[in-house]
């Protein structure tokens, strides 16, 4: 979104008789960034849409504690990452499940969820992504799909440039290893 | 500096006309920048002093840590994070990863994103609707039960607290009290404070029909002497 868009677009949010329609407008700028952004962490279409719904009506309700200090975008996906983050936790306590058990879940659904077609690579690509921790995952997707600068990740997650540098870096080294150890399988 | 002290400075200079022709003339120079910062570097000396003051050989150790890293271990890493920036590094650093490209395998329902707006708008809506009719209230109902509910109790409750033989007495007709007055003698104070103006004159009729169906002047003998006097005392 354009500098001047987004400006217009903060003066509509503020203003009270305009705000409902400067949202829809913020809701149909940012979702399919975001939705593409959770789906990659949770994997599966209905459970994207019910943590991008949850996104959008947070980001409602608090609305007017945005100062304006960080940029639209990032305030939205942080407020997303949030909620996918905290939905994956959930889902971990829900079924007692442990890390190891949630990512064989997710794998399956990668293979058998009606919403998802790629080729062979997309998929592998994907197993991969789903072996890191989800703070990682979390880096290397806004780094590698949505390619969002560093400072701009950083501020989404709090976490210092360079330590999202080494998290990424290993990301890469992690998924070019599996990738790499699938292909000479 | 005084006026006599001024004066006095301008009497010493009298006689030396070119001295006093350099008054205020200031030949020496100071670099660029000299002062700025100086501030700061007293005061981070005097820092240092406070806490090293007292331990000159941590001062004479220094700030120097034997640490060193591999050789070129900065120079590497800063060119991966370098490669990472852009495809055709990846291709070099991870070619797999650069292979597989960044398409993704999600798909959406069609027509997903064009009914979202809606159904985020419709989610909006109640929460946003908090003026509502008066009658479309739920807070309503409640106050009115609860209205209701109190002015049930405030009606029943002297009913419920209230003295259990004043309670006996309301449902008694005046015949009923009557008789008991005859029959048990139950304590006349209670009875007269419960009975009403006309209970009292039915009450007072009966006795004067009971003294009349008395033979004779039997009924003088049936009159205690010290009522009557009490009665006379009581008229005048």
């Amino acid at each position: 979104m354009a500098v001047l868009e987004e400006t217009a677009l903060l003066a509509g949010l503020q203003q009270p008789d305009t705000r409902a329609q400067a949202f829809d407008q913020m809701v149909r700028a940012y979702q399919r960034v975001l939705y593409y952004h959770i789906r990659r962490l949770v994997i599966r279409h209905e459970d994207a849409d019910d943590v991008l719904q949850n996104t959008f009506l947070k980001a409602w309700r608090y609305l007017d504690q945005f100062r304006g200090e960080s940029a639209l975008k990032t305030w939205l996906y942080r407020i997303a990452t949030n909620e996918a983050l905290t939905f994956l936790n959930q889902q971990k306590r829900r079924a007692g499940q442990d890390v190891e058990d949630l990512a064989n879940d997710l794998r399956h659904s990668l293979r058998n969820d009606r919403h998802i077609e790629g080729d062979e690579i997309q998929l592998r690509l994907q197993e991969a992504i789903l072996l890191l921790p989800d703070r990682q995952r979390t880096v290397f997707s806004m780094r590698y799909f949505d390619e969002l600068k560093y400072e701009e990740i950083s501020e989404v997650l709090d976490v210092s440039v360079g330590a999202l540098k080494a998290s990424y870096h290993h990301a890469v080294r992690k998924i070019e290893d599996y990738l790499t150890g699938v292909a000479s399988a | 500096m005084t006026h006599e002290d001024q004066h006095e400075r301008e009497e010493e200079l009298r006689e030396a006309p070119l001295l006093a022709s350099l008054k205020g003339r200031e030949i020496f120079r100071i670099p660029e920048g000299y002062l700025d910062g100086q501030a700061e570097g007293l005061a981070a000396l005097a820092e240092e002093e406070e806490l090293l003051g007292g331990a000159p050989l941590l001062r004479a150790a220094g700030r120097h840590t034997p640490f060193r890293e591999p050789e070129g271990y900065f120079e590497a890493h800063a060119d991966a994070w370098k490669a990472l920036e852009g495809a055709p590094e990846l291709a070099a650093y991870a070619p797999a990863l650069a292979r597989a490209g960044k398409g993704q395998p999600f798909t959406v329902p069609a027509g997903y994103f064009e009914a979202l707006p809606g159904r985020i708008g419709a989610a909006l809506r109640p929460a946003e609707a908090r003026v509502r009719p008066l009658w479309q209230r739920p807070a309503l109902y409640v106050a009115l039960s609860a209205a209701a509910a109190l002015a049930l109790l405030l009606w029943a409750l002297p009913r419920i607290t209230a003295d259990p033989f004043e309670q006996q007495l309301a449902q008694l007709s005046t015949e009923e009290l009557y008789q008991a007055l005859e029959a048990e003698s139950p304590d006349e104070t209670l009875l007269l404070e419960a009975l009403s103006e006309e209970d009292l004159a039915y009450v007072g009729r009966e006795l004067l029909d009971a003294y009349d169906e008395l033979p004779g002047e039997e009924w003088l003998d049936e009159i205690d002497t010290e009522d009557l006097e009490a009665a006379v005392e009581g008229m005048y």
